[in-house]
């Protein structure tokens, strides 16, 4: 019998780790993606990626919650195998994350907990409520800064671009086909990349806001974020900073280096980081620590999210096409139980047969 | 336009209206009739799907939209005023809700008349809500440019409803260039603090008797509201309290009913408070030398 050959238009986080998973159970994959292989634009290649269902609850679904609880699990197993696969190393950080609000905005610490408490969660213990001097051993750098503040204990996060890089080199290496540059056009549901025509068994749609032509209701939200690095100043874990009109974080990359985002604009306009934006971005940096005001500036970047009208992932089965989209500000807090929930929806989609690798 | 107010609710037919059914109660500025006192603001919902099912239930007079991006660039849409405008166009179609463009993120008139224009295209429009802030931290508005943007606003033939503070003098001339409304606020923007300044208000209600207001902002509580309408004042607008509550859809209700409850109540007539208790059944075996 052929080898089932499975064509995915979009090579960000979701449709690399869908084409790695197909490639390892023995699938042939080609992962067809718009961009240019060293100029990246997946919206993963500028998240944060933090997998924090717990800071996200105010502004999540019953379902992102739940499916974000589920990949915080699966992640572990998830980076093993891709170790595994791909002979590197990389991981999946788990220190929790760390909220925090001034003084003056002790009501954005209230209403999250108002949050919290409507959802069942006031005494869960992934969430450890902190004062002054606990902030000051989770986080030296914050001492004396905070009074109060919140650690989602269980919340982790992944150094997404060297991630996306190495799953984009495993699916390679497992016999699948990465193409960069291919613009793909789905039209009459033939699909073709470049004006050339695609021949596949099944088609997995994982552009993200390149698929606007084929679905309507999906909008992308504007988001903007700073790369900075600093040797004086460590932080260990992603820290919120709750604010009234802002949602600020900054996650560790490594290196001395951090990313500090994220705005969130109703726009889908994906030119450079506004100073405005910046200025906000900065301003709430230094209030976490006026150390950081030495610190450079490697990076500024802007893209959008892909969203749908009620902010929830959504599988669509159609034929031989599957769509999935709408994973929004979500993606690394989605994919995995993602990935589960497609192989319990879509029939041919069988990633369990890990034995039959033709590679 | 000419300078003076064009503003034709008359204060005086809600009065007489306690005999009459409550839809005769209708709110009119301008010369048109909006079809609720609750506002209610279109930012910070969790999606666009959490804010249309909390607009059902709230079931506003207006709409307020930032037409201005952060980004400050262009108006295009997203299409998140795809979703606002679908449901104002099956809400308008059954007389209700109308789209308020607002100029929010505006320091100056020059800004705000400039974007006033384009949201008037963008949103096929002539109301206004005129926004020019003059303390980023505090967003209070900009009385000396509101004015002037006001001024301007009129003469070009927009409708324009400001967001001002309650300052009695700054109402007046904003109502003597032609607004049919003021917006006074109730506190800063997104504290939820309620009416902070009672007696202020209340010199501006007896002062500009016939004058549509509305208290715009601060308002965190459905009593709160309730309070304003009690008073007299002819609608709120807000946003923050409905789209930050854990259930934004059971928020907007309760909001609409305490808008309901104040507005009734007003109509209703209050009683004056008194000093000393005055029990509601006479007590007549127990004269009051028995008491110790």
């Amino acid at each position: 019998m052929a080898t089932m050959h499975i064509a995915i238009a979009g090579g960000g986080l979701m449709g690399s780790l869908i084409a790695w998973q197909l490639a390892r159970s023995g699938k042939r994959v080609t992962v067809l993606e718009k961009c240019d292989q060293h100029s990246p634009a997946a919206a993963g290649y500028t998240a944060a990626a933090m997998v924090a269902p717990y800071s996200e609850r105010p502004i999540s679904d019953n379902d992102v919650f739940r499916l974000g609880q589920r990949s915080l699990a699966l992640w572990p197993q998830l980076i093993a195998d891709l170790n595994q696969d791909s002979g590197e190393r990389h991981r999946f950080h788990q220190n929790g994350s760390l909220l925090v609000a001034h003084p003056a905005d002790r009501a954005e610490m209230e209403d999250l907990e108002r949050h919290l408490t409507r959802h069942g969660l006031e005494g869960d213990s992934a969430i450890e409520r902190l004062g002054r001097q606990r902030i000051g051993e989770l986080e030296p750098e914050l001492k004396n800064r905070f009074d109060q503040g919140l650690w989602m204990s269980t919340e982790g996060h992944l150094d997404n671009r060297p991630l996306l890089q190495m799953l984009h080199r495993t699916i390679v290496s497992l016999g699948g086909e990465v193409c960069y540059g291919q613009m793909v056009d789905t039209d009459d549901r033939v699909w073709k990349a470049n004006g050339q025509r695609i021949n596949a068994d099944f088609y997995l749609d994982t552009r993200g806001v390149g698929a606007q032509p084929d679905m309507p209701q999906l909008r992308g939200v504007r988001g903007e974020v700073l790369w900075i690095q600093t040797s004086e100043v460590r932080i260990s874990r992603p820290v919120r900073l709750l604010h009234p009109r802002y949602r600020l974080y900054l996650v560790p990359k490594g290196e001395s280096r951090y990313i500090l985002g994220a705005t969130e604009l109703e726009s889908d306009d994906r030119s450079p980081v506004t100073v405005r934006s910046a200025l906000e971005l900065l301003s709430a940096l230094y209030t976490l620590s006026p150390r950081f005001s030495e610190a450079s500036i490697l990076e500024m970047s802007s893209n959008l999210r892909p969203a749908l009208p009620h902010h929830r992932p959504e599988i669509v089965v159609d034929g031989n096409v599957v769509s999935v989209n709408g994973l929004f500000r979500h993606g690394y807090l989605l994919a995995p139980a993602l990935l589960e929930r497609l192989a319990a929806q879509v029939e041919w989609f069988d990633i369990s047969a890990q034995g039959n690798r033709s590679a | 336009m000419s300078d003076t107010p064009s503003h034709t609710y008359d204060r005086s037919s809600t009065a007489l209206a306690s005999d009459e059914s409550a839809s005769s109660d209708a709110l009119v500025i301008d010369g048109e009739v909006i079809a609720g006192r609750l506002w209610l603001g279109s930012s910070m919902y969790r999606s666009p799907d959490c804010m249309l099912q909390a607009l059902d239930a709230g079931q506003p007079g207006f709409v307020t939209a930032s037409a201005r991006r952060q980004t400050a660039r262009q108006i295009t849409d997203n299409g998140y005023w795809g979703c606002l405008e679908q449901w104002l166009g099956q809400s308008q179609q059954q007389g209700k809700a109308r789209i308020l463009p607002n100029t929010a993120g505006c320091n100056s008139a020059s800004e705000a008349v400039l974007l006033a224009n384009m949201t008037r295209e963008l949103f096929e429009t002539d109301w206004i809500k005129l926004e020019v802030i003059g303390d980023d931290y505090t967003l209070q508005p900009d009385p000396f440019e509101l004015l002037e943007a006001a001024r301007e606003l009129n003469r070009q033939g927009f409708k324009v409803l400001p967001y001002c503070t309650e300052d009695l003098v700054l109402c007046q001339k904003l109502l003597d260039v032609g607004c049919p409304a003021v917006m006074p606020w109730g506190a800063p923007i997104g504290t939820g603090r309620g009416l902070q300044n009672i007696a202020g208000l209340m010199t501006l209600r007896e002062r500009l008797q016939d004058a549509v207001i509305v208290i715009d902002a601060g308002l965190g509580k459905p009593s709160q509201a309730a309070q304003a309408l009690e008073l007299g004042f002819d609608a709120v607008l807000l946003n923050t309290a409905v789209a930050h509550s854990p259930d934004p859809v059971a928020m907007a209700k309760a909001f609409a009913g305490a808008v309901e409850a104040g507005r009734t109540a007003h109509i209703a007539g209050l009683m004056a408070e008194r000093d000393s208790a005055q029990a509601s059944t006479p007590v007549l075996d127990m004269p009051f030398w028995h008491q110790k």
